[in-house]
Formats: C-alpha cells, structure tokens, sequence
C-alpha cells in the first residue's frame, strides 16, 4: 500500500510538470496517449494477470464513448457520465462474460470477437444514435465547480483519472484477489484443485476490465467530441492488444508504455505514408516472432527438453518399482 | 411460397459460400488448435486476385483455378515461415495471423483500392430459372451444388481415405498419430493449405454475388466464427450445419426483421452458446 | 464410522471400461493405499473421487454425505485435497508464492482488494511453518522451474496440505524421484499428523508397506482386495496377478 502510494504520487509529479515542457502538440497527443494507456491497462489486466486473451474489448470503449455521446445531450456533469459509461460497459462485461468465461482459450476470444462485431453492426446500422456516420457532440465537461474546455484543462482532467486508474490497479494486482488472479492465469487446474472458483476471479478481473475500458472511452469522447462505429471494430481492439504486446505482459506500466509508443509511432508514420495499416500489421507479426516468440520461447524449450530426460533417468534408478503392462490404455 | 423458396436458395447460396470459408477454419483447428485469423484474408485475397484476371480477359474457370492456386502458395508461406515456427504455442500462432489480417487487407487496398469490386457471373451459367413468378439465377444454384460436392467429397475423404483416417486420429491424438511414424508437420501443412484453398474458391465464387470491398474479410471472418461456434469447432459437420443454419437465418431475417437482421445471427449464437458450450457437434474437452 | 466411503464407481472412456464397480472406505486417520498394475484405473478412479472426472454410475460418501455432484473446486472446504501424477504447479512463480496461493484458498479474506497480500501477518507465519516442517526454508525464493524433480514433487504435497484437508489424495508422490529423495519424502509423509487421513496411489513397494495401514488392489478397474499389508502378501491372487510379473524383473 505504501509503496503503491509513492509510485502514484511520484508518476502524478511527473504528470503535473510535463505541459510545462512540451509543446501544444504534444501535449494534445500526451492527451490521447493517456486514454489508451488506461484502455490498455484495462486489456493488460485480463491479458497478463487474467490468462484472458480478448479480442472484443473495444467493445467496452465503444460502449463508454457512445454512452457519454448520448447523454451528453442532456448533461454535462462528469458526475453522472463517467459513472455512466463505468456502469454500463461493466453490465456489458457481466452479461458477456456470463457466456464468454464458461470457455477457455480461444473459444473466448473469438466469443468476444463475436459481441464486439454485433456491436459494430448494430451502431452501423440503427438509426438511433447516427447509424454509420457516428455521433457528434460539443460538450465541456462540466466539474460542478467550472467547465473545462482548453486542451490544458482536459489534460489534467484526464491525466488525474490515468492517475486513479492506475493507483487501483496497483493496489488490486497486489491484492489477494489479484495475487489469486495472477495463479489463475499462471496454472488454472492447479486453482481449482486449491479450491478457488476460477470463474469468478475470471469474471471480476473481466468486469473490471470491462468498467475501466468504458471509463477510457467516455474520455475520448470529451477529447474528440465524435463517437463512431469504428470504436467498436476489430480494428480498434487489435489496435489496444498490439499497445499492450508491446509494452510487455504481466506488468502494470507495460501497456502504458506501451500505448505511448503506439500513438507516437501510428502519428509519426501516418504523416508520411498512408500504409499505416500494413506497418502496424508488420510491426505486429515482428513482435509476436521475436518478443513472445524468439528468445523467451527458446528457454522454455530448453527447459522442456531437459526436464523429462532428467525424469526418466530417475526412473531407471527408482527401487523397486514396479511396472506391469497387462491392460495399458486407459490411464 | 415462391418467395419463401427464392429466400431459402438465396439463404443457402450464402450459407454454402460461408461454409467453405468455415470448413477450412474449423478443420485447422481441430488438427492444430489454431484459429487461423486471416483465413477471410484468404477468401478475400482470392477473390481479388480473380477479379484481377478476369478483368483482364482471363477466362472464369482458369482464373479460379489460378487464383486458388496462388492463395494456396501464399498460404504456404505463412505456414512455412510463420506459423509452424510457433508449433505447439497457440497464442502466438493465433496473434501472428491477427497481424496478417492487416497486412493482407491494407497490400490489397492498396493494390485494387478501396471501391465496391465485382466478378462477372461466368457466361456459361448466366441465366436464370422461374420459380412460380419469381426467378433464380442459375449460377447461385451451382454455388449451391458445389458446397454441398466439397461437404461430399470431405465426408468420403475423412471416413474412406487413409489420409482422412490420420488426420481424424490426428483430432484425437497428434502424438499417437506422430508415434506411428507419421509425418505431423507435412499433415498440419497439407491441412492448412487445403482450408486455405477452400477459403479461395468461396472467395472466388462469391465474387458474383457478394462483391469485394475493404475490411469484408472481417464480416466473413465473423461469421465463419460464429459458425464454428454454433456448429462446434473441429470438424467440418459442425461447420456445415452452421452454414446452412446462419445462411437461411441471414436471409429471412433480411426480410421479416430488417431492422434487427445483423444482431440475428449472434442471438442464435448466444442461445446455443448458453444450452451447448461446445457447440451443437462439438467435443467435449477431458 | 468410515470417513470416506465409495460405492460401485463405473467410468468409460468411449468403449474403454475404466472402473468397474469399483469400491472403497477410508476410516479417519487411516493409510491407505491403493496399488495395482499400470492401466488398471488408479488415476481415473482418483479423479472420480475428486470429482475432476464425471463417473456414470456409483456414489461418494464423504463422513455419509453424497458429494458426487458438488464440483472439485467446492471440495477442499469439506476437506478434500489433492496431488497430480504430474506435478501441476505454479511453474513461473516462486516456493513462497506456490505455498501463498495455497493458505490463501483458505482465508476469508481471499477475495479483497486494495489492501497488500504482503501485509496480511498470519499467511507469512503459516508459509513459514510450511516450508521449516517440509524443509524448504532455503528455497522460499527461488522460482519453482528451477527446483528439482523431487523438489516439485515435495512441493505437491505441501500444497494440497495447506488447506488444513482431512482427507489428503496422493497420485504417486514419489514418482520419478531418486531413491534417495524416496526414502527423504516417504519419511516426510509418515510425519503427516493422523489429523489427515491419506490416500495414496503407489508404486514403489517399499513405500507401500511402510506407510500403508490398508491396502486396495485395483485390477482392470475392480477393486479385487482390501486389507492389512499382510492381508495383501499373504493372497495367492494378488502375488499371481501382481508380484507374478514385473516384480521379479526389477528385483
């Protein structure tokens, strides 16, 4: 706990200073790197400590950003929508998850997948909230004290909920409940034999993603005041996975830096070539080969490779064990 | 009820192209326990690539047969250079095709550009037949009949094939079939390469009806999945019945409930999903 | 009274019958130890009393309750642990943290979050008493990859006791160990309180008729015998069936 409130206060220094050195420009892209970073961290939590590979959570994003487009019509109180668009998306979770959770692996991702296109399809199409063209909307989020409208105020408004965002994470990984999360990811049989229901840490690790996911999409909206049914594409969830591979798994500020250097990368690439695309597919396949694939994967084969020989050369040795092959099927 | 028999071949046209992509997506997975991503890549890719020669003069049926071809070198590679690199490790061999939905969709936009494509229906088969008032284009009828010709040919290559025989042990048990002196890495390539091709020729035939446009590898990507969900993941059966079934759905559900037609297909994926996890012919994992 | 009582179990795989009426009863404090030849449905027959397999017919009596369709997870609060026949650990993790996740199944305080596992006192001292009675101080920090066989192995038992279980299933504890982590570990098991009744697949003899009060012979899926050591060397069956074969190669 302690240790947790120095590295926030710390990380909130460090915020506080930087539009002091940076130019508008970056701050404006410091801006959207924070509403990532919190997207990302929200994906790293089921990703690296929930063993959940998903490919829907822009799902959730969506369901923030559209939830604050459309209430914002009516107020402006960040009060009632950041709670909005934390509630509704974790419903989304919860409902999802009923079905997504019961099955493992790749069945969960491509059951995430499927939501996430039926969302991207339904706001394509319903006439409701702009169908294919998106929503627009003007609003300055209004604290109850003063309304924010200048990208510096913005900033701050959405750096102190990355800051939050990334106080509760800390506390939660390091927490019994995220301590038992990380066993899930790390050996599920071995859990339930331990006697944990597997399931519901799954599942609260996937509600919680999911709020948070949909708390970074309603800040989006207050940054680019347009909600689209691009949000909830495929596009936009590999687009968060590929921020969180780089950053790294299994660690709270890898999916930050992660998002950081994506946005800085997608901003300074598109400048110069439309192919943005083709390059993040690359980049993508790259560090699947060599972050996941290469070098780390080669010390698990190793190890794979030595274990079993060491295994049966005990067995030679074993004393009086004995071995009958009468009927040797079934086991 | 001419209508209503219109609706249903038209379903089934869809369905059948659906199901060659998901045949293909479901049969990988049941030998290599991969989700290839990019396998709408392929579909599209191939129809692309078709659309490519036809335009310029090629004959229909050289230009599928050509293009299937060349989706399965391209699938050769991937599986050469990418894939079997990551053999046993699902999650990177998952994320690496992920990556190559990118860079197949974005090369093609880049090559025929972004507009609404379309291959012309092969004159040969360009006519319709009346159904009552109603008419039906002959070629949709042949797409129909070669789906259910591959659901054929997969059920006498799976059950009287030797080479069925190994991969249906290979669903089973990879080990066993690699402990009776089996080549696994040959069979996982020779598999992989034929759902790809599967996947081309729907691409191909689809060309007529559904067209080619940015990011449709997406739609039939999901669809395909929700197939495989539906029908169970692993082998073709399970992939053909979920055809059939999310075809017709499609497209009475165009008719009767257009406004709720594409949330359609999920809801029957949601209910099967909640009474069957695995699926209506999926196993049941020990 | 018996603790555990199993009753008529039959398990197939396909066309495979596994276990065929296969019965057991444990009394408490008791070891057991069910022996038979490979293939005869040990495992199979443990992972139905854990409820990690679904059995067709038969029933599990746990101190004269059903428990056959109460799901594996819910069984260590009545008392039940377990151990793999291949270790099944938390390979990435350290020894400490292994032994933590264990005590913490227990804890009602499992599930909170935002206050530090670290500062919670009680699951410090406990996975320190663990590791001191095993002998595992000295390897608290060190990632579990990097233990040795018999070290994995150990560490097995150590997590299924964590729960405070009354009934502990062995599935070959000392399987693939060198004889002389054998005789370490069969000696550390004999220092299990009586508090825990154990059930034990084993193969090595001589673990067998050192630790085993009750022995159950398992035989293409029928338990064919249960009785005191003696009761097992002194059947002309079970020496034919059993001790016909392999025994006498190894020896």
């Amino acid at each position: 706990m302690k240790k947790s409130i120095i590295v926030t206060l710390f990380l909130t220094l460090v915020i506080c200073a930087l539009p002091f050195v940076i130019t508008p420009f970056v701050l404006f892209m410091l801006t959207e790197v924070l509403i990532m970073a919190i997207f990302a961290l929200s994906l790293g939590l089921i990703m690296g400590y929930g063993g959940l590979q998903s490919l829907g959570h822009s799902a959730f994003f969506g369901i923030g950003a559209y939830t604050v487009a459309v209430l914002s019509e009516h107020v402006t109180s960040i009060y009632i929508l950041i709670p909005a668009a934390i509630v509704i998306s974790c419903l989304f979770a919860l409902l999802t998850g009923l079905i997504a959770i019961r099955n493992k692996g790749i069945f969960f991702l491509m059951i995430t997948l499927a939501f996430t296109q039926m969302l991207f399809l339904f706001f394509r199409q319903s006439d409701l909230w702009g169908g294919a063209d998106g929503l627009g909307t003007s609003i300055k989020p209004n604290l109850g004290f003063t309304e924010l409208g200048s990208p510096l105020s913005l900033f701050y408004l959405i750096a102190a909920f990355f800051v939050l965002t990334y106080f509760i994470l800390r506390l939660f990984v390091n927490s019994p409940l995220g301590k038992g999360l990380k066993g899930v990811m790390e050996n599920e049989g071995r859990m339930i034999a331990l006697g944990y229901n597997v399931k519901k840490y799954q599942m609260i690790a996937y509600v919680v993603a999911g709020g948070l996911a949909g708390l970074a999409g309603g800040l989006y909206i207050f940054k680019t005041q347009f909600a689209s049914p691009d949000l909830f594409s495929v596009h936009m969830a590999t687009t968060v996975l590929i921020m969180v591979f780089i950053g790294g798994l299994g660690t709270l500020f890898g999916p930050v830096i992660g998002a950081g250097v994506f946005i800085f990368l997608q901003n300074y690439i598109s400048t110069m070539t439309d192919r943005w695309s083709l390059i993040m597919g690359l980049l993508f396949i790259v560090i699947v080969l060599y972050n996941r694939g290469g070098i780390f994967q080669l010390v698990q084969l190793i190890g794979k490779k030595l274990l079993p020989k060491k295994n049966v050369f005990a067995h030679k040795k074993g004393g009086t064990t004995i071995e009958l092959n009468e009927s040797g099927k079934a086991e | 009820m001419d209508l209503f028999t219109v609706n249903l071949l038209s379903g089934l046209t869809y369905g059948m192209l659906l199901f060659l992509m998901a045949s293909g997506l479901s049969i990988v997975f049941g030998l290599m326990r991969i989700i290839n991503l990019a396998h709408g890549s392929f579909f599209l890719f191939g129809s692309y690539v078709a659309y490519a020669m036809i335009s310029r003069g090629m004959n229909f049926w050289l230009a599928l047969l050509l293009s299937t071809m060349s989706v399965t070198i391209l699938a050769l590679l991937i599986e050469k250079f990418l894939i079997s690199r990551f053999h046993g490790n699902e999650a990177s061999q998952v994320l690496l095709t992920l990556g190559l939905i990118f860079v197949i969709g974005d090369a093609t936009l880049w090559i025929w550009g972004g507009d609404f494509l379309s291959i012309p229906v092969p004159s040969l088969l360009d006519f319709s037949f009346a159904i009552g008032e109603s008419s039906f284009p002959i070629y949709r009828l042949f797409v129909i009949s070669i789906g259910i010709i591959c659901a054929v040919l997969l059920w006498y290559f799976e059950t009287k094939t030797k080479v069925g025989m190994i991969v249906r042990a290979g669903v089973d048990d990879m080990e066993m079939v690699g402990a009776l002196g089996f080549n696994i890495k040959l069979i996982f390539s020779a598999v992989f390469l034929f759902g790809a091709a599967l996947a081309a020729i729907g691409g191909v035939l689809s060309g007529p009806i559904l067209g080619m446009y940015p990011k449709m590898e997406f739609e039939i990507l999901v669809n395909s999945l929700v197939i495989v969900l539906i029908g169970g993941l692993g082998n073709w059966k399970g992939a053909f019945i979920g055809a059939i079934l999310i075809g017709i759905i499609d497209s009475f559900g165009k008719i009767y409930l257009p406004d709720a037609s594409v949330l359609l297909i999920f809801v029957v994926m949601i209910i099967v999903l909640m009474f069957k996890p695995t699926g209506l012919f999926g196993r049941v994992e020990s | 009274m018996s603790l555990m009582k199993v009753e008529k179990l039959n398990k197939s795989f396909k066309a495979i019958h596994v276990l065929k009426d296969a019965t057991i009863e444990l009394k408490p404090g008791e070891r057991h130890v069910i022996i038979g030849p490979n293939g005869a449905g040990k495992t199979t027959f443990i992972n139905c009393l854990y409820g990690t397999l679904k059995f067709e017919s038969g029933d599990v009596f746990l101190e004269g309750k059903s428990i056959k369709n109460i799901p594996s997870h819910e069984r260590v609060k009545l008392g039940m642990a377990r151990t793999f026949q291949k270790n099944n650990l938390f390979v990435d993790l350290t020894v400490g943290e292994n032994i933590y996740l264990a005590i913490l199944s227990e804890k009602p305080y499992k599930m909170n979050f935002f206050k530090s596992l670290s500062e919670y006192a009680d699951i410090k001292r406990e996975t320190e008493e663990m590791l001191l009675q095993w002998e595992m101080q000295d390897r608290k920090n060190v990632k579990v990859k990097n233990l040795s066989y018999g070290e994995q192995r150990v560490l097995e038992i150590m997590l299924a006791l964590c729960a405070n279980p009354k009934i502990l299933l062995l599935d070959e504890p000392t399987s693939g160990m060198s004889p002389s982590e054998t005789v370490r570990t069969t000696e550390l098991i004999k220092k299990i309180p009586r508090s825990v009744t154990l059930l034990m697949i084993e193969h090595d003899m001589e673990v067998v008729f050192s630790t085993a009060d009750r022995i159950t012979v398992l035989h293409h899926g029928e338990t064919i015998l249960s009785g005191t050591p003696e009761d097992v060397r002194g059947n002309e069956m079970i020496q034919e069936i059993y001790f016909g074969g392999g025994a006498r190669n190894h020896a």
